[in-house]
């Protein structure tokens, strides 16, 4: 059945249950722009897939990181594995994300654990390194799954942490990159959450300097990340 | 129903696993390490984790009570003392990653008494107040790291209130710490030197006391007399007991006002051979202190090992003492007295019997041809012997007109080996190294002491930089000590001319940096012959001696005591009261645990050794060790930085 759906564009049949949990979250306020720096609560999310290409990648786990305003609270910290049959092992990307088939099928129901993932996020600013990628797999994994439009609004600090730090960073690309530059370490990698977890560090960081450089609002920082976007695009 | 618990279950798996990286890390800290891991996921699941940009406030003694409990993830924080008194910087020390503050302020509901700033970008997780007080319930191991008395004090491991606390031990009596008038326990029990000898021996009866004080009408005290003064003051002599009692007292009592310390008492005792101190204030007597009030816990009196040194007839009697030497010094460590002035007791008694030895032996000899002056280098000279330290020692005399060094030498040279010989059968091993008044270089004259010191500080090879950190702190010990001062004056205004050689010896001194890890441990030896150890004297102790020396020499400051180096470079304005205090008390500190550790190997029948394996100290032994060889460094930063290496 749920191939069909997926072709005709239907919304999928769900769970009365999980129907209950998506109401209460579309009923949520949206986020605002205007919302001070010293306030905002930040959801910080990293998403593993079976690859890296973007069109056909699905979606093994998600980690959470909430951030509210005095810091990461490690007791919201979470990683939701997906249920999924595996059939073919892609041994390269076992590398990568390192859930093996055991884990994936041991992981939670796919409909029970993307309404868990927005029930962590609610309407909250969701922030990732290379922030496109965790968007675009995530929005579609909950529109096919849940028929959910996901419109947080998301931070990409690959392109704020340029914008705020623009000394000596030039060489900077990836995740490692930065965290290499503040000398954060990072014990395990390529686990959701704690790839999360030192990104909400490299957050931490950002937040500090933009208050430093006098900036109030999260608007702010979306302009300034923004902005760096299209000059990326511009070189690139 | 099985269904909600599964999840549960699950999601406490899940949990627990991806707080994985908190716990790891805590687990690598105290007093986490130690903790069921139970009470750790409930310490990480309430953890906010937090950042601090350089120079960012964490704490402040204005912020009200203190209300979150923070452990240093990553970075560095300082730590500083408002100093109350404007003139005194107050003290600054750093936490590093894994260490955690405050404790005393959050458990008693008060404001913390130290800004903590971060001195890097830093990263700390933070727990609120109630859930701190929640896991200090839960947790019998957080409870015991931060109620423990000392313990709650450990985010201000650098005061002097704990380092004292610190250093005491079971039954901790700083009784020399405190002043004399708060020692008194009575009122005098005095009378008048026209007392006939029968009344003030009943008022002594009377009042049970053991010594009476013989003062003039103003209360001014004239002299003392003992129990012990009654057998060969009035009974042998056949005194009536009508007699006065200015007639058998002991006069010129010896006096100290009430703000004076208890160890200055004992040290004044010591000295003369008194057992009694008067209390005198404003001329008037306020009271009596007697040895035993000072040394209640002994049973080896200070007084009594001084006598028996100096009445010792002849070597054998001498070296028997050193075991008494011994005991006195154990006995002292166990009732926390303070390492001044264990060190200074020690090398007051190693004075009196080196000074001992020197008579007895010169008189075995016809008399020199000259009289010397008996001299001590390197930790004697400095005033710094512990237990048992090898010899370190020389000569120097004046040549009269018409003849010549070299036989002055070499009339003096049995009589030096003698008293080498004899300091060796007394406890003082030889030196390896010669270093002492038998060899002929060092038993040299005034110009032959100038020309020796005037080679090394110009040619400055190793060997030289070596010699001159042994020579250089040296002492009278015995004799006139006229030549050794002009000897000092002449080397502090060569030195202070001398700015090549006092480079090279900051250059050798910075060599030696205490071994204190770039993150957090200490970085322990890894030598097969002592594995993961460090090395007290040498990489403790040296870093402050050598740069208390260099500041001192180049200053023109005469002291050879570290402590008393640090002191004078503080009066005299070349580094901070706050320095000095703070550099005095860490030093104190690896000098204590050094003695500790000898005491303790000794009482095990092992020979001493100056290793210590971190691992084996105590939690807080390992952070005020810590934080003393931060000292250090601070230390050889200065050097560093006066002499642009």
């Amino acid at each position: 059945m749920s191939f069909l759906s997926t072709l005709f564009g239907s919304r999928p049949r769900l769970d009365p249950g999980i129907e209950d949990r998506l109401a209460r979250w579309r009923a949520l306020p949206e986020p605002s722009a205007r919302t001070s720096l010293d306030e905002a609560r930040f959801v910080v999310i990293d998403v593993e897939t079976t690859g890296l290409d973007l069109s056909r990648s699905e979606l093994l786990s998600v980690g959470l990181v909430p951030v509210g305003p005095h810091g990461i609270e490690l007791g919201g910290l979470d990683e939701i594995v997906l249920r999924r049959e595996v059939t073919r092992i892609d041994k390269d990307n076992l590398v990568v994300h390192g859930i093996s088939p055991t884990e994936s099928a041991a992981g939670v129901d796919v409909h029970e654990a993307l309404a868990s993932v927005l029930e962590h996020i609610g309407k909250s600013w969701l922030v990732a390194f290379h922030a496109d990628f965790d968007r675009i797999i995530l929005g579609r994994t909950l529109r096919k799954q849940l028929g959910v439009k996901l419109r947080n609004p998301f931070l990409d600090l690959a392109m704020l942490l340029p914008a705020l730090y623009s000394d000596g960073t030039a060489g900077l690309k990836g995740l490692d990159d930065w965290l290499g530059h503040f000398a954060i370490p990072c014990p395990v990698r390529h686990r959701a959450s704690a790839d999360a977890l030192v990104t909400a560090e490299l957050l931490l960081l950002a937040l500090a300097e933009a208050r430093r450089q006098n900036h109030t609002e999260l608007r702010a920082l979306d302009d300034l990340a923004q902005t760096q976007a299209k000059l990326h695009l511009m070189r690139h | 129903m099985s269904e909600p618990s599964h999840n549960h279950a699950e999601a406490h798996d899940r949990q627990a696993g991806v707080l994985l990286p908190v716990l790891e890390f805590l687990r690598r800290h105290a007093p986490f390490d130690q903790m069921e891991s139970e009470h750790l996921e409930f310490l990480a699941k309430r953890l906010k984790l937090t950042f601090y940009a350089r120079g960012e406030k964490i704490t402040d003694p204005k912020g009200g009570p203190a209300s979150r409990f923070y452990i240093i993830k990553q970075g560095r924080v300082r730590g500083e003392t408002p100093s109350e008194d404007e003139q005194i910087s107050g003290n600054a020390w750093e936490l590093v990653p894994g260490e955690c503050f405050p404790i005393g302020a959050l458990l008693s509901r008060r404001p913390v008494r130290t800004v903590h700033r971060a001195a890097e970008d830093t990263f700390c997780f933070e727990l609120e107040r109630e859930d701190f007080l929640q896991l200090n319930k839960l947790s019998p191991e957080f409870n015991d790291f931060c109620t423990r008395r000392l313990a709650s004090l450990l985010d201000q491991v650098h005061r002097q209130v704990q380092a004292s606390a610190a250093t005491t031990g079971p039954g901790g009596d700083t009784s020399l710490n405190i002043t004399l008038g708060e020692r008194l326990r009575r009122e005098p029990v005095s009378c008048l030197p026209t007392t006939p000898i029968r009344e003030a021996l009943e008022t002594m009866e009377r009042e049970n006391v053991g010594s009476i004080v013989i003062v003039d009408e103003h209360m001014h005290p004239l002299g003392v007399f003992t129990l012990h003064d009654l057998l060969s003051r009035v009974a042998l002599p056949g005194r009536g007991m009508d007699e006065p009692m200015g007639e058998v007292m002991s006069p010129e009592p010896i006096t100290l006002p009430p703000s004076a310390f208890a160890f200055e008492a004992a040290m004044l005792m010591a000295n003369h051979g008194f057992h009694h101190v008067c209390v005198v204030e404003r001329g008037r007597l306020k009271g009596v202190i007697s040895e035993r009030d000072l040394f209640s816990l002994q049973r080896v009196g200070l007084v009594n090992l001084s006598r028996a040194i100096a009445h010792a007839d002849d070597i054998p009697a001498l070296a028997a003492l050193g075991g008494d030497i011994q005991q006195l010094i154990t006995q002292m460590i166990a009732q926390g007295a303070q390492v001044a002035q264990i060190t200074q007791i020690i090398t007051l008694l190693n004075d009196h019997i080196t000074r001992r030895i020197i008579d007895i032996c010169t008189r075995e000899f016809p008399p020199p041809p000259v009289p010397f002056t008996w001299m001590a280098f390197g930790s004697e000279g400095r005033q710094e012997q512990t237990l048992k330290t090898d010899q370190d020692n020389g000569i120097i005399f004046e040549v009269p007109e018409g003849k010549s060094a070299e036989d002055i030498r070499q009339a003096l040279l049995p009589i030096a080996r003698r008293i080498n010989e004899a300091l060796d059968q007394c406890g003082y091993p030889l030196c390896p190294g010669n270093i002492m008044a038998s060899n002929p270089e060092c038993c040299l004259s005034t110009t032959e002491w100038r020309e020796r010191f005037s080679r090394w500080v110009e040619g400055g090879n190793p060997e030289h930089l070596l010699k001159a950190s042994i020579f250089f702190d040296f002492r009278t010990i015995e004799g006139d000590s006229r030549p050794v001062e002009a000897l000092r004056h002449w080397l502090t205004s060569k030195m202070a001319g001398n700015s090549r050689f006092l480079h090279l010896m900051a250059r050798n001194a910075l060599l030696n940096r205490p071994p204190l890890g770039l993150v957090r441990d200490f970085v322990v030896s890894d030598d097969a012959k002592h594995p993961n150890t460090l090395d007290l004297k040498l990489q403790g102790l040296t870093p402050f001696v050598d740069g208390a020396r260099i500041l001192a020499l180049a200053h023109r400051i005469e002291e050879t005591s570290t402590l008393e180096r640090l002191n004078a470079l503080a009066r005299s304005q070349h580094i901070t009261q706050g320095e000095a205090q703070s550099w005095i008390q860490a030093f104190s500190y690896i000098q204590l645990l050094r003695m500790r550790q000898h005491r303790r190997q000794q009482a095990a029948g092992e020979t001493p050794s100056n290793r210590v394996n971190p691992d084996t100290l105590s939690e807080l032994d390992r952070r005020i060790l810590k934080e003393a060889f931060r000292q250090a460094r601070k230390l050889q930063s200065r050097i560093t930085l006066d002499y642009q290496l």
